[in-house]
């Protein structure tokens, strides 16, 4: 159970804080069958440094949002983020498959809420540190992407004028206090859905809108992205024990690392950076380059295949809440990414998003459409990959294919699998951000 | 023999213009460079001429060579005249390579001057213009660690996919305890030309590119970029591309088409860089430059030609600039 898992680590976290201060003396020297494996040198540790969680530091500075680092945003944000009546069923919230106690996903394959999605729900922790939301990148800002959710037929199920007068009517004050006062009148004239990204009904009321009663609800509509967006950025990932041996590295005692890793850890460790060359993708303090790559998960059977980026590129180019947007707090020249997106290569074809691997022991299934149940099966990939299948009828052309086979043995792929739990962080129960 | 002619000349030539070149660098006007590097390119035309001249001569001996081995002409009738054919024929053979390869080999000496002595006569034109001469690198506390080593794509259904094999590359240093993965196939030839200084291909027109740091343009990003010489990781940055024509004027209004690609790593730029506008004649800013990862890289800069929209894009004119960052 994951909990339980959590839990442990945390109570681990807990007595080795109370018993590290000196535990030098050579009485409580554990018995360390491999003491090489305990020994780093300056250059290992400057090096693995590189991975801990202390080394994050602030998400970068948001463009094309100028309330992101806005406390009220963020608790407007919050709100929202949490509020299942602004779904059309009033059943749905973005909690609903970012649940904290499940470090913001869902533990399914596929997430549910008005309908089923096509891919699984990722976490959220991190994402802020991200230039690209969604396993295909088609966001390139978590104010944009809190927009998409709301108007899917899967997720939320509502419309834009639907949702834009439930947020002013339920938060009118806490709107106005981050944004700014506004004529809340216009509210009352929206008919009950329309949207220029709906059903037909709901297309064509949007059409009948004028002008300014349409930039209006956009308006307002980006800016309760913004808000969530400023919520997320509060995302804080605690500690784990993995950062702790980073952080005890540099005392140079292997007895005290021992406390913290097992032997199966260290080894899992070196693996991870060393032979199977997992690190070359999930590096730095989230586990992740934040780079789009084809690892070859399989297709699942009678589906169209994944496009991944190249399909994301595709959306971006029309999609209307980007930096580029109107909605946007950059100039134009400011939005860099977007205006020099590369929109063509065959390495686009099929890749995907490389996710943080922070608390991966605790949120299977894995990869975007949950192909895999367990760490175990997702290193066997790694072990031995099947190359992507080249669909003639679909693919663009020859899928990308970004790994190769490691040929790890058993006792290996099992020090692998034992080191991803080390990436656990507690769950923060007192953190207010968290919600838990 | 005309060849050897030439060959002499062009040595003296050669060597006596790098002297030159060197003795007076201070005050020679930039005409001069510009000549002398003119004259070497067309004597370097001139030998590869010759070169190739030579080559398909070799190969004219060698198919005659072929049909006097051929097995229907042994007959012993002859068999005594056919080895003394045979064997000057050899000869000749071998004397023409010879001569053919020595030729490539001074052709490609020669053009190699005329870009040194080209890039002197530049750097005094373009002088006030100029930041960076030094080929262009990445800042050094970037480690070399991070690098996915992708050699093959996807296969077809019926493939079978054992042929991928193990990654077993890790670097073995003495400093770490911790076997990070090599680049593989990722070190560029020594001998590589990585110079900011280039000719087209068609050397019709020359070009030499640097880190843009002028920041009263630039957007905030990129303000923070002070080593001249140094790409940074994993952000957008501009460079200037600076193009004359072979008397060393600048050339206006050139459409170029930007490419940069990783040799032996089936990627190319994370990002799609452009020529966004020229800043004054010949002075051309290209933005969106972006390098996620250290190592060899090729930029490609394709001249578009307007007029005639047929060309195939083989015959369209570029620079291509090594980096090895
Ligand atoms: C029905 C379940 C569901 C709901 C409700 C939902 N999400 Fe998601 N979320 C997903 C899925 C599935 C994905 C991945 C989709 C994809 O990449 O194609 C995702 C992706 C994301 C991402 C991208 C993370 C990354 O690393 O790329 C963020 C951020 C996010 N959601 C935030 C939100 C917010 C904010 C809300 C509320 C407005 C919300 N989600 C509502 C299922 C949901
Ligand atoms: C070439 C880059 C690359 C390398 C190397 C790589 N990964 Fe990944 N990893 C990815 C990408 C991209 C995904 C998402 C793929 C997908 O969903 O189909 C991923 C997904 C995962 C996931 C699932 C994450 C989730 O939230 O669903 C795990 C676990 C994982 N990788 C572990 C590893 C391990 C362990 C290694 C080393 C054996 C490794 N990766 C090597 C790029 C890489």
């Amino acid at each position: 159970m994951p909990f339980t898992r959590a839990l442990c680590y945390l109570s681990s976290l807990i007595i080795l804080n109370a018993c590290s201060p000196d535990s030098g003396s050579p009485d409580d020297v554990k018995d360390i069958t491999d003491p090489e494996l305990y020994q780093f040198t300056e250059v290992d540790i400057q090096f693995l440094k590189r991975f801990s969680i202390s080394q994050l530091g602030e998400p970068p500075a948001s463009i094309s949002n100028k309330f992101a680092d806005d406390k009220n945003a963020a608790q407007l944000g919050k709100s929202l983020f949490f509020d299942k009546s602004l779904s059309k069923s009033g059943n749905f919230s973005c909690a609903t498959c970012h649940q904290p106690t499940l470090y913001f996903t869902d533990g399914l394959k596929r997430s549910k809420a008005a309908g089923t999605t096509r891919r699984s729900a990722p976490t959220v922790l991190g994402a802020a540190h991200s230039p690209w939301q969604f396993w295909d990148g088609r966001k390139d800002s978590l104010w944009s992407q809190a927009l998409g959710p709301i108007e899917d037929v899967n997720e939320y199920d509502t419309s834009r004028t639907a949702y834009v007068r439930k947020v002013l009517q339920k938060y009118a004050n806490e709107y106005q206090t981050v944004f700014g006062k506004i004529k809340l009148d216009f509210i009352k004239q929206l008919p009950e859905h329309a949207s220029p990204a709906g059903n037909e009904e709901s297309r064509n009321n949007w059409q009948s809108l004028d002008k300014k009663t349409q930039s209006q609800i956009n308006q307002v509509f980006s800016n309760t992205g913004k808000a969530m967006m400023a919520y997320q950025r509060q995302l804080q990932i605690p500690e784990s024990r993995f950062d702790l041996f980073i952080e005890t590295l540099p005392t140079n005692q292997p007895h005290r690392l021992a406390e913290i890793f097992s032997a199966e850890e260290v080894r899992g460790l070196r693996l991870f950076v060393g032979k199977a060359n997992c690190a070359s993708c999930h590096n730095g303090p989230l586990f992740t380059n934040y780079e789009f790559h084809n690892i070859g998960a399989p297709d699942p059977q009678d589906q169209t295949v994944e496009l991944g980026r190249h399909e994301g590129v595709k959306s971006l180019l029309t999609d209307e809440f980007t930096c580029l947007s109107e909605w946007s707090d950059a100039k134009e020249n400011e939005c860099a990414e977007m205006r020099f997106l590369k929109t063509n290569g065959t390495e686009l074809v099929g890749a995907l998003k490389t996710p943080s691997l922070r608390n991966i022991a605790v949120t299977a299934p894995y990869m975007q459409f949950g192909q895999f149940d367990s760490l175990k099966q997702v290193i066997a990939h790694y072990n031995r990959p099947t190359p992507p299948v080249y669909n003639r009828e679909q693919h663009p052309s020859r899928p990308h294919f970004d790994i190769m086979p490691l040929k790890l043995s058993e006792q290996e792929a099992l020090a692998l699998e034992s080191f991803l739990g080390t990436l656990t962080s507690p769950l923060p129960k007192d953190d207010p951000w968290w919600g838990l | 023999m005309k060849i050897i002619k030439i060959v002499l000349s062009v040595l003296l030539f050669g060597n006596y213009s790098t002297l030159c070149a060197f003795a007076t660098s201070q005050t020679t006007p930039v005409n001069e460079y510009i000549d002398l590097a003119n004259e070497q390119l067309k004597q370097a035309r001139e030998v590869q001429k010759a070169s190739r001249q030579l080559i398909v001569d070799a190969n004219k001996v060698r198919k005659q060579l072929k049909q006097l081995r051929a097995p229907q002409l042994q007959t012993n009738n002859f068999v005594e005249t056919r080895k003394e054919s045979v064997s000057e024929l050899v000869k000749l053979l071998e004397l023409k390579q010879k001569e053919g390869a020595e030729l490539r080999t001074l052709s490609k000496r020669l053009k190699q001057l005329a870009a040194s002595n080209f890039e002197e006569g530049f750097i005094h034109r373009w002088q006030s213009k100029i930041t960076n001469r030094e080929p262009l690198t990445m800042d050094s506390e970037v480690e070399n660690f991070f690098a996915h080593n992708a050699r093959i794509r996807s296969v077809h259904k019926n493939m079978p996919s054992a042929k991928a094999t193990p990654s077993q590359d890790t670097k073995e240093r003495s400093d770490m305890s911790l076997l990070v993965p090599s680049l593989m196939k990722q070190n560029a030839p020594p001998d590589l030309n990585i110079n900011a200084f280039k000719f087209s291909r068609e050397e019709k027109l020359f070009a030499h590119i640097e880190v843009h740091t002028d920041t009263s343009t630039s957007n905030s990003e990129t303000n923070d970029i002070t080593n001249v010489s140094a790409v940074p990781l994993n952000k957008i940055h501009r460079w200037r591309l600076m193009v004359t024509d072979l008397s060393g004027n600048p050339v206006e209004n050139i459409q170029f088409k930007v490419e940069g690609h990783m040799p032996g790593h089936v990627h190319g730029l994370p990002t799609a860089p452009r020529v966004t506008h020229e800043v004054e004649p010949g002075v051309y800013i290209v933005d969106g430059m972006k390098f996620q990862m250290k190592g060899w890289w090729v930029m490609k800069f394709i001249v578009e030609s307007e007029k005639n929209e047929n060309d195939s894009p083989k015959h369209a004119d570029f620079f291509t600039f090594n980096l090895v960052l």
